[in-house]
């Protein structure tokens, strides 16, 4: 594996791990912790998920891969 | 402590610091300290002008913590999740390529939009997961709830748009390093945390006490 991309997806572990441990506990209020469980809850979470695909759109599939944010 | 604060402190603890571990792992340790630091205490500082002049939400009593603490840290998680999305968009844009628009301003822009999708997401659920709850006042507008969603207020949704904008652009405009020379080492302190206080003073009371917490349905 291309060292440089080696580094770039153990960064977005932490960065995207840290979104997709969000994501779980927004999906665990919306169908089990919530008062009333239900799907409406996690669908507006789809918004933000759209934004994090595009995310990785542009990080990985737009060749920009290996420069970071800074 | 009870089992409701759990669910939004647990995640919270794990999630916070792989963030920077992130931030670490793209920009360095100095920097790390210095976004983090700051964006702690600027959402400190709001946190505890809005507690001590416009109480809006309260959360569960029971918490071990104070409240400003937990809140500071997601408004910092949220902030830095709009940060990661708008730099990726923004790398390598520079003047010279945006004569007309400031790069700062393009990604706190989309810093912005990633934020109000977040605060969505997390509003839709906060009150029914019992992670906070709205003041009556503010909740008088609950159109969130007329769509099946939960009673956050529509002003809400901006005050976070407005610190997803504000501390991205801030904080890149005066740590750009072509500035070093004009600001000098504690530029951002000096110069920011006054523009921090002025918005949130301002925008916050005006939020606040005005129609912009739109009709009541």
């Amino acid at each position: 594996m291309d060292p440089s991309l080696k580094k770039e997806l153990i960064k977005d572990a932490f960065g995207l791990g840290a979104v997709f441990i969000y994501f779980c506990a927004i999906f665990l209020a919306a169908f089990r912790w919530s008062e009333k469980p239900g799907p409406i809850g996690a669908a507006a979470s789809i918004p933000l998920m759209l934004f994090i695909a595009a995310y990785v759109y542009k990080r990985y599939f737009t060749g920009a891969k290996g420069q970071g944010n800074a | 402590m009870r089992f409701q604060l759990l669910t939004l402190l647990v995640p919270m603890a794990i999630a916070w610091p792989m963030q920077m571990v992130h931030c670490v792992l793209d920009r360095g340790a100095r920097e790390t300290v210095k976004w983090f630091g700051f964006a702690l205490l600027y959402a400190v500082i709001r946190e505890l002008l809005i507690e001590n002049t416009a109480p809006v939400y309260v959360m569960p009593v029971g918490m071990a913590l104070p409240q400003f603490i937990p809140v500071a840290i997601g408004w910092t998680f949220a902030i830095y999740v709009g940060e990661m999305v708008g730099g990726a968009f923004t790398k390598g844009r520079t003047r010279d390529k945006l004569p007309f628009i400031l790069p700062e301003s393009m990604k706190a822009s989309i810093s912005a939009a990633v934020v109000t999708c977040l605060a969505f997401s997390m509003e839709a659920v906060a009150v029914g997961a019992g992670w906070w709850s709205w003041v009556p006042a503010v909740s008088e507008n609950r159109w969130m709830l007329h769509l099946g969603f939960t009673e956050m207020p529509l002003f809400v949704l901006l005050g976070w748009a407005g610190n997803g904008f504000v501390y991205p652009f801030v904080f890149d405009f005066l740590n750009d390093p072509k500035r070093t020379e004009q600001y000098g080492s504690f530029r951002f302190l000096v110069l920011g945390l006054p523009v921090f206080l002025f918005t949130m003073i301002v925008w916050g009371n005006w939020l606040f006490t005005t129609s912009l917490k739109g009709p009541a349905l």
